[in-house]
């Protein structure tokens, strides 16, 4: 390993300076991924500009519309946070079932989004909450919701001198849910996750978002599918259209893959956990 | 028999040290001018070398020495810890080098590099240049049987490394006769120990011996098989252990020490330390055999066992290792438990191009008895019996004489352990709540039995020295070749010297460490031997101690050896329950005494040749999630037969270890190779699916205590044999849930998925 050149801003200015100055720079996060990447040769890096210290990235505020988490929130943060808990309850438990206490305690949600794993827990739960990236460099900011940020990744993706700083999610009152199938409990890589945002009146579906996780290079919202739902009983969103509509669209996805035959079938289940966990509260603890 | 403090929750006598991290493991110790020893591993799963240029590595500034097989005596040996044999037919096959000159696995050991640092002998490794021809490969065993497979050992053309088996009886008649035969494929996947301290050992040169810190399992056999592989008389090599992280048999091997021997010879006796990452450790020490079974099986129309047949390919790896003594573990370990008038066992170990198997906690009976005890609830299924009711119409009774080894069975706990285990799980009331489910969600209930040997008599030697040096106060120093492994030997065999003596436990001080050079001998920690064993030597050289005392007490007191005992550190007069003095004084006096003086102490060793079955049952109710095929276990039970419990609380965590291991090995664990290429495809914890304390469900331990004769305590083995009988008791409990047999292991959800729909479940 050759050495690498370290900087460590205080405020989110010298930062996006440092960003547009350096070529190259990789911005270092909670390092759960970069660091890992750096070690096993994956990722070469000259210059590594550690985002920790600048304050404003770890707070979490709201208003009367959204929520703003910034993008040096740990998944620990935000499985304490009373509002997300109350409001966001598919954060909540994506981020009580990310990886495990260690990890939660460095992973961040901005390098959950920018890393753009298949498998990433937080952002089909951003996609199904309606949730949009906050991006700033010298040239000032640019805002673009999650869903498009990934169904459009080539160009949208994040830009070599943008840092992440926020993440909004609207304060819409949704019941929301999520479900990660793991090879085990805990410190699992999702086989498959799944997100559920819903509102609902006297039992009739006014509006569903369904985002899925590990069943496509990124996550996605199953539109076709939500559409279909609006104005049907709650017990319709378990109907087989649904549930083949949800196979179909993984079938679609990853048609060539061998895990292809086992994943459009778990995919009904991890669903209806999700939707269940935003109906009813967590099940199984 | 009452005891004093066998049979009583002492605490560990490690616990404090390891607690508040005072405890010292190879690691925590330093010396001056330490060097880093690094390996270069093999990319390849099959490759000659045919030219290895160091030059390179060696110009690299803080490169110390650079070493190929060129550098190395080319001395064939075996690393598997078994004690040495006098009878050269029955010692481990010797096929390996410390470095070598074709790769046989990815991550076959090439080339070494010793450097000041970590850092620069990584860098090093890189520049080390290897023209490799890239040979073709076989993973599969049965492929590597066939002719035409590629040859990777020259002297075993076939790959085979043995093929012998066991019989008795007459089976092909009584399968002639039988009412029903019955036939079953079982098949277990390559595990890992994951001991959380991966392999480490470092060594210096005193004068011209070669001293060796190391975690291992086995202290004196390390220190032969160190002299053996660089061709040393034994006597120059000292092996020193301090405290362990774990070794579930990984460190029953040895592997990284005469690398380290090699790395100080060549630096000058220089200190050089080699500690293997998370990443070796998976693919250059050891896994667990993965094992085919076909098993054939006679009944009567009265479902009594008559005959079983069992052909068995064990998946071997690189290297022998222990080898076919694994399969042969297997074959002779579960054969005292159900009451078969005919066996036939053919078991073939067979080299293939992955890393190498060897001893793993349970020595190839885990795998047998997921086959067993799946057969047997396949069968049980098929006949439409109780599946309990079936094994108790077969099981031995005390008394039991192994037509093969010849072993006798002296106490036999299974009745009792299943008695237990059913009503802990409310067996019945449960069958006929799960009976007819349809849901997404399905519940069952399992259960399956095992046997297992305390140690490895009649196979091999059973040696165990122990010395007690008495103290001026009456206290004792415990020396033992037998190693502590995190298991809590140290506790119980000071647990044994408090009782034997009479004194409290905090007057036993045992030594940790085992050194070579002043430690007794005793091959070490493996087969659940120790407690058995060692300690029969511990109860001998305590006995000795004890008489010793009281012989300086009757000189005092005029009175005979047999009216005096030691209670509790007292000398006392028995009947009258007298005090009579403090062992103090008597302490005082063997040091002491003008005429007399002759410090009490004892040094013995034993040589066992007895063994004492151990027994157990375990019952699992799991939860089964028809969409996504996940398992969930609710219960699990184990009910052990090991004799008297010399430390319960002890016992429950061997207990609660062996069971988390083994629902992995049934649930989730698989070390996974490319079948393209025969690289390694998850070797680290984050992709091998070791079981976290969020996958463990709520674990009882219970224990059916009939002290066995042959135990100097009543004590039979606990050690590996928790972790046979969960996983097949899990695939039981799933079969009941489901109707689905699964026969094959870990049932994770995407097999649990492909199996369903196979069957048409989905
Ligand atoms: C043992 C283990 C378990 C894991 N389990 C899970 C799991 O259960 N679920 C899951 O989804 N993931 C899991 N991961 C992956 C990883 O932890 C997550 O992706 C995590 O959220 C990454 O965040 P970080 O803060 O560590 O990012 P880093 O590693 O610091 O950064 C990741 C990437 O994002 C970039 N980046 C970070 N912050 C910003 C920013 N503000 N602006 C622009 N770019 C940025 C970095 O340059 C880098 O390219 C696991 C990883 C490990 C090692």
């Amino acid at each position: 390993m050759e050495s690498i050149i370290f900087h460590q801003p205080r405020y989110l200015g010298e930062a996006i300076q440092l960003l547009h100055e350096t070529p190259n720079p990789a911005l270092l996060a909670g390092g759960t991924d970069l660091i890992i990447d750096i070690n096993k040769e994956r990722k070469k890096v000259e210059t590594v500009i550690d985002l920790s210290r600048i304050e404003v990235l770890k707070t979490i505020t709201v208003n009367e519309i959204e929520i703003e988490i910034g993008s040096m929130v740990t998944f620990a943060n935000l499985c304490e946070n009373p509002i997300i808990k109350q409001e966001f309850f598919g954060l909540f438990l994506c981020a009580k079932h990310f990886a495990a206490p260690q990890i939660r305690n460095m992973a961040t949600i901005g390098g959950n989004i920018i890393n753009a794993s298949a498998a990433a827990d937080s952002v089909p739960v951003i996609m199904s909450l309606e949730g949009k990236f906050v991006f700033n460099s010298v040239e000032g900011e640019r805002i673009i919701c999650a869903v498009e940020y990934f169904s459009n990744y080539e160009k949208e993706k994040i830009k070599p001198h943008e840092v992440l700083t926020k993440i909004k999610l609207p304060r819409k009152g949704y019941l929301s849910g999520f479900y990660k199938l793991g090879k085990r409990n805990s410190l699992a890589i999702a086989r498959i996750n799944a997100a559920v945002s819903l509102k609902e009146k006297e039992g009739v579906v006014e509006k569903i978002n369904i985002a899925l996780g590990a069943v496509g290079r990124y996550p996605f919202r199953v539109t076709e599918i939500e559409k279909i739902c609006v104005e049907k009983p709650l017990s319709y969103l378990e109907s087989d259209e649904v549930l083949i509509g949800l196979e179909t669209a993984v079938y679609e996805s990853i048609k060539n893959r061998p895990t292809m035959p086992f994943k459009k079938e778990a995919v009904k289940g991890v669903y209806i956990l999700a939707l269940q966990s935003a109906l009813g509260g967590e099940l199984n603890g | 028999m009452s005891y004093r403090v066998i049979g009583k929750e002492v605490k560990r006598v490690d616990a404090v040290n390891k607690v508040t991290g005072k405890a010292k493991f190879t690691d925590d110790f330093f010396e001056r001018d330490m060097l880093i020893g690094k390996v270069l591993r093999s990319p390849y799963a099959h490759a000659k070398i045919k030219n290895i240029n160091v030059d390179k590595a060696k110009a690299l500034e803080g490169v110390v020495e650079v070493l190929t097989y060129k550098d190395l005596p080319n001395i064939k040996y075996a690393t598997a810890g078994h004690p040495y044999s006098l009878d050269p037919k029955h010692r481990d096959v010797a096929d390996r080098t410390i470095l070598t000159d074709k790769a046989r696995h990815v991550g076959d050991s090439i080339a070494i590099v010793i450097a000041k640092d970590e850092l620069i002998a990584e860098k090093a490794l890189k520049l080390i240049e290897v023209d490799y021809e890239v040979l073709p490969f076989v993973l599969d065993p049965e492929k590597a049987m066939e002719p035409g497979a590629p040859i990777i050992h020259d002297d075993r053309p076939n790959n085979v490394i043995s093929s012998v088996g066991q019989e008795f009886g007459n089976v092909d008649e009584d399968f002639k006769n039988a009412d029903y035969v019955f036939t079953g494929e079982y098949e277990t996947s390559v595990v890992q120990h994951c001991h959380l301290e991966n392999h480490t050992a470092y060594a210096y040169m005193e004068n011209d011996r070669i001293v060796i810190v190391s975690s291992t399992q086995i202290p004196h056999i390390a220190r032969r098989i160190v002299a053996e592989a660089l061709g040393l008389p034994w006597g120059k090599v000292r092996v020193i252990k301090p405290y362990i992280g774990g070794g579930f048999g990984n460190k029953q091997e040895v592997i990284v020490e005469p690398m380290v021997a090699a790395m100080t010879l060549a630096v000058n006796g220089r200190p050089v330390r080699y500690t293997m990452t998370r990443e070796e450790s998976f693919i250059a020490t050891r896994t667990r055999h993965a094992m085919k079974f076909y098993m054939k099986t006679a009944v009567t129309k009265d479902h009594k066992l008559q005959a079983i047949h069992i052909k068995a390919i064990s998946n071997n790896g690189a290297y022998a290792s222990h080898g076919h003594s694994i399969i042969m573990s297997a074959i002779s370990k579960f054969r005292p438990l159900y009451n078969f008038k005919s066996f036939k066992a053919e078991p073939k170990t067979v080299y293939t191009n992955l890393p190498s198997a060897g001893a793993m906690r349970g020595y190839g009976v885990p795998q047998i008895f997921f086959a067993l005890e799946s057969h047997l609830d396949d069968i049980a299924k098929k006949l439409n019996i109780d599946p309990i009711e079936f094994r108790m119409n077969n099981v031995i009774q005390a008394g039991h004489v192994d037509p093969i080894s010849k072993l006798t069975v002296r106490t036999f706990g299974i009745p009792e352990c299943i008695k237990k285990g059913k009503e802990l799980i409310k067996w019945d009331e449960k069958q006929e709540l799960y009976k007819n489910q349809t849901g997404e969600k399905r519940r069952g209930l399992g259960m399956a039995c095992f046997s297992y040997f305390s140690g490895t008599y009649p196979v091999c030697l059973e040696v165990a020295g122990c010395r007690i040096a008495m103290n001026q106060d009456g206290s004792v120093q415990l020396m033992l070749g037998a190693t502590e492994i995190g298991q809590g030997a140290d506790t119980v065999f000071t647990q044994m010297a408090a009782e034997a003596i009479g004194i409290p436990v905090d007057m036993v001080h045992i030594i940790s460490t085992q050194d070579t050079d002043v430690a007794p001998f005793d091959t070490g920690a493996y087969a659940s031997r120790q407690t058995y064993i060692t300690g029969a030597a511990v109860k001998q050289a305590a006995i000795e101690v004890k008489k010793q005392v009281l012989e300086i007490a009757s000189r005092k007191t005029g009175l005979k050896v047999e009216n005096l005992d030691i209670v509790d550190g007292k000398i006392i007069e028995v009947g009258l329950n007298r005090l009579i003095c403090d062992i103090s004084e008597i302490a005082l006096e063997a040091f002491y005494d003008r005429i007399d003086s002759k410090p009490i102490t004892s040094d013995t060793s034993v040589n066992v040749r007895t063994n004492a079955i151990a027994y157990g049952v375990s019952f699992a109710e799991v939860e089964v999630d028809m969409l996504t095929g996940q398992i969930e276990v609710l219960h699990l039970i184990n009910v052990h037969d090991s004799g008297t419990i010399i430390n319960p609380i002890l016992a429950e965590g061997q207990v609660h270890g062996g069971v988390s291991m083994s629902l992995g090995a049934a649930l989730s664990e698989r070390l996974m190779f490319d079948e393209r290429t025969g690289a390694p495809l998850n070797n680290n914890l984050l992709d091998y699916k070791l079981q976290t304390i969020m996958d463990t469900p709520n674990i009882e331990a219970h224990f059916v205590e009939l002290p066995d004769p042959t135990g100097a305590f009543g004590q039979k083995s606990l050690g590996e044999n928790p972790t046979i009988s969960p996983a097949p008791a899990v695939r039981n409990a799933v079969l009941d849930a489901t109707g689905v047999a699964f026969n094959k292991i870990p049932m994770n959800p995407q097999s649990v998925f492909e199996k369903f729909k196979e069957e048409g479940l989905l």
